[in-house]
């Protein structure tokens, strides 16, 4: 008997992710076309960028410095988007840059995000002390400005993608931990965990195999609208002069680098902004999309 | 009442112990706190004073006494860079900085609620195709591009504004319209959203079905409740105000906080660094206390008791 019941919830949770499954196949063919070209373009070139680039990304030549985009008279096709002052072609410099803010992205995402859902299903599962603690440590990450913490903690322990990931976590985590807290709560309440209470699942299971799956919406959707905000700030400390250190090429350091010609050579500064804003508007209307087809409750974020 | 007061207070000062705390593990965990807070070309003798003053012979936790004990009384040490005492740069430049803000968030707050609520009630209208565009593209643009296009557009090629710094009326439409620009998209987000909830509701129908004029019930029954939201979120808010404010301050070399920050790091000035981080950390940390009272006193659903 135990064992009956035991699989047919576990059966729930199973054809909750086949559902979700069938539902995101079905659903992404009427997905925004524009944003998920373009994301699909991004990790190419975030995947395959070293084998695109037609140039060398880093590479130095000053005899080629401030060559404008092809289409003015001096440009050439061969720097399609121009070079700047050290005449490393600018394209090239962008299509190794996307893996740059993607990885960083991505990779805070799975550390913060990942710790986020684990203390928020914590957090809304066990409630009284547990929760409160962490619910307190979480209001205090959150009343905390992201980017002044960043900038001394990066100036501190020194430039590296492992300071910038290490410090923008925690940021992320706190905003995870608090929306799946509040899912969890309402998930706890179901009668199927009830009944896995019930029968004697432990508490990691029932999290994992009945909590979890209902969620996972929630998640997918905000680590999606996460990705765009990381992107934007990750750039912003790049143009501060405390992310990915140099040579390496981070869309907010090849901003910073084209302030000082703004008058004779805008293409340094006009491409890699134009390449933040297209990345982050497709990520933002591609997260805004599936928000609507899998947790259409949370307009508001 | 009190008691929820009480216990944001509290919580309040967790986080600016919190801050305070953060900065003293990293200022004795990057090397010898001797040479960090002392100029780097001055001789032994005054890296001796200053490690006598830090108490850098006595143990951890003493060190941290030290610490605090000079937080509290609003010492917050000298500039490696020109021994200007750090409390006395900061006064010089927070009317900059918050002069800034308030007139970004004048224009954010003038242009977000009338957008969103006029895209809520003319849902899918070219107003409300405006409003959504503005939503997105702010939410999208990188503030310190944008302020460079700024310059680029309205200073070097039409030459109608300063290109940066603070001189006359001016050089504050760049900047304010920069950062007010971040801000405001998150804003209209928000106020339609919230409006095409409230709109939806029972009580705006039954204010329909009583006869009301339409414009009562927009701005009566529907804003009002609207406008909850958006103070649920004032913390969001104040925080990208933050964050924005630390970027257009360095793009158009204005002469707040913000830019302090940044050049304090380039130059490695920590006493400066660690002035701006627990001062501008406490003010935000202030601001969002009052905002959690404030929102307590407007809407009387929230129980002043935590969970």
């Amino acid at each position: 008997m135990a064992e009956e019941s035991t699989q047919l919830v576990v059966t729930t949770g199973a054809s909750i992710w086949r559902l979700r499954l069938i539902a995101v196949a079905s659903g992404l063919r009427r997905a925004p076309k524009i944003p998920t070209a373009v994301l699909g373009v991004l990790m190419v070139f975030a995947l395959f960028g070293p084998w695109i680039a037609p140039h060398n990304p880093v590479a130095v030549d000053l005899a080629n410095s401030f060559s404008p985009p092809a289409w003015h008279a001096e440009g050439t096709v061969s720097n399609l988007l121009g070079t700047d002052k050290l005449g490393r072609d600018i394209l090239s410099r962008l299509i190794r840059g996307a893996r740059v803010s993607l990885a960083l992205s991505l990779a805070i995402i799975g550390i913060g995000g990942g710790a986020g859902v684990i203390l928020g299903l914590i957090s809304g599962y066990s409630g009284k002390m547990v929760d409160t603690v962490i619910q307190r440590g979480v209001e205090v990450i959150l009343a905390m400005p992201t980017i002044l913490v960043a900038l001394v903690f990066v100036f501190s322990v020194g430039r590296s993608f492992e300071s910038v990931m290490l410090i923008l976590s925690p940021f992320v985590a706190a905003r995870f931990t608090r929306i799946v807290r509040g899912e969890t709560l309402s998930v706890r309440e179901r009668d199927f965990v009830a009944i896995a209470q019930v029968i004697g699942t432990p508490t990691w299971m029932i999290l994992l195999k009945h909590v979890l799956p209902n969620v996972f919406n929630t998640v997918i959707v905000l680590a999606t609208l996460e990705v765009g905000h990381l992107i934007l700030l990750e750039s912003s400390l790049s143009f501060l002069g405390v992310g990915v250190p140099p040579p390496l090429p981070a869309w907010g350091l090849m901003v910073a680098d084209g302030r000082e010609f703004i008058s004779s050579a805008y293409w340094i500064a006009l491409f890699p902004g134009l390449a933040i804003l297209l990345a982050v508007l497709s990520v933002n209307l591609f997260g805004d999309w599936l928000r609507d087809i899998l947790d259409p409750r949370r307009r508001q974020l | 009442m009190l008691r929820y007061i009480g216990l944001r207070f509290f919580q309040a000062l967790l986080g600016l112990w919190f801050i305070a705390t953060l900065v003293f593990v990293l200022s004795r965990s990057i090397g010898d706190p001797a040479e960090i807070f002392t100029a780097r070309n001055s001789g032994v003798d005054a890296r001796e004073i200053m490690a006598q003053k830090l108490g850098l012979d006595k143990p951890l936790y003493h060190q941290y006494a030290l610490y605090m004990g000079q937080l509290v009384r609003g010492n917050l040490g000298k500039s490696v860079r020109n021994g200007i005492p750090v409390t006395q740069i900061l006064a010089e430049r927070l009317p900059a900085t918050f002069i800034l803000g308030l007139i970004a968030l004048i224009f954010a707050v003038a242009v977000s609620i009338p957008l969103g609520v006029l895209g809520a009630v003319y849902r899918d209208s070219p107003i409300d195709w405006i409003a959504k565009v503005i939503a997105f593209l702010g939410q999208s643009m990188p503030p310190f591009w944008l302020g460079i296009m700024l310059i680029i557009l309205f200073a070097v090629v039409w030459g109608i504004v300063p290109p940066a710094g603070k001189l006359g009326p001016t050089s504050y439409i760049l900047p304010a319209f920069t950062l007010g620009w971040a801000v405001m998209a998150g804003m209209v987000r928000l106020v339609r959203s919230s409006m095409l909830d409230v709109l939806d509701s029972d009580y705006v129908t039954m204010a329909r079905a009583k006869g009301l004029a339409e414009i009562v019930v927009v701005s009566k029954h529907g804003l009002r409740n609207a406008l909850i939201p958006v103070i649920t979120y004032s913390s969001l808010i104040l925080g990208a105000f933050m964050n924005g404010s630390v970027v257009v301050e360095q793009v158009f070399a204005w002469p707040g906080i913000g830019t302090v920050a940044v050049q304090s790091v380039v130059s490695r000035d920590f006493p400066v660094i660690q002035g701006v981080v627990i001062v501008f950390g406490g003010f935000f940390i202030l601001i969002n206390f009052f905002v959690d009272i404030l929102y307590a006193v407007i809407d009387p659903r929230i129980k002043y008791t935590a969970q």
